[in-house]
């Protein structure tokens, strides 16, 4: 297993372990909601840097047959994409913690909260697919871990995978 | 050199997805009502005793409370994921397995 692989599979787990724990304002508080937040976009940074070059490869092959099987999945991805910069923003101008520590006043409107709630919910749903999508995946990095005596013969299907996917 | 341009270019194209979303979101709340946009409340705008919260007021800051939001989304993402695995194996449309793109 791939140095590489575990580095994802150890940010994949604990973004999602933090976006889990952020979906519980009530439950950390609203000053750790908020920071904990922002921690979680320098994650997802981190998250589409890791994985620039399927970005890359599916970006160029979009409009082609090859693509196909891949298609749903960069939609989904640029979706999730989408509904967490609403969230961030939305969470950003009713922001009681963070806004005010960078000494900034925003206008306030009462439709953000409205909106931070609607894209968080959508998150969700967008979240559970893109978790979906990869389930294989994680089970296949989960059962290396926890078996590391599986020989290198039935642990390269995965690798190869990785590779296909990529040109796919 | 290269990752800076990268985190650059997510960061450009997050700043125009989010400037999207500002513009829809203050065009349409300013086409209904003017009123709607208010400044920040500040502390002391509102009494505190207990007798009266607004609604964008709700405190968090209670102490630690049951975090049912979190179980509420772990659901949502279970049941879809659920649902979504079950469809694809129904139409036998196996999904292989995608590390670089998680």
């Amino acid at each position: 297993m791939s140095k590489q692989n575990i580095n994802k599979l150890l940010l994949d787990l604990g973004t999602f372990i933090t976006l889990l724990v952020v979906s519980a304002p009530r439950f950390t508080g609203e000053t750790i909601h908020e920071w904990l937040s922002l921690a979680l976009g320098g994650a997802i940074v981190v998250h589409l840097l890791l994985n620039w070059n399927w970005i890359v490869e599916v970006t160029a092959r979009l409009f082609t047959k090859s693509a196909k099987n891949s298609r749903l999945n960069y939609v989904l991805n640029w979706a999730l994409f989408a509904s967490g910069i609403m969230i961030m923003l939305s969470g950003l101008m009713i922001s009681k913690s963070v806004v005010p520590f960078f000494g900034l006043t925003l206008p306030q409107n009462m439709s953000w909260k409205e909106l931070h709630e609607v894209s968080t919910n959508i998150t969700m749903i967008l979240m559970g697919l893109h978790v979906a999508q990869h389930w294989n995946w994680i089970v296949s990095m989960f059962k290396r871990i926890f078996t590391p005596s599986i020989p290198a013969q039935t642990a390269s299907p995965v690798l190869s995978i990785q590779r296909k996917d990529a040109r796919t | 050199m290269k990752t800076i341009l990268k985190i650059l270019l997510i960061l450009v194209v997050a700043v125009m997805i989010g400037g999207t979303f500002y513009g829809a979101v203050t065009a349409s709340s300013s086409g209904t009502d003017g009123t709607i946009l208010q400044e920040r409340p500040q502390p002391g705008d509102f009494p505190l005793d207990g007798e009266f919260t607004p609604p964008d007021r709700e405190d968090f800051d209670d102490g630690v409370q049951f975090p049912a939001e979190m179980i509420k989304s772990l659901v949502i993402m279970t049941v879809v994921a659920t649902v979504y695995l079950n469809i694809t194996k129904y139409f036998g449309r196996k999904k292989p397995a995608m590390p670089t793109s998680l």
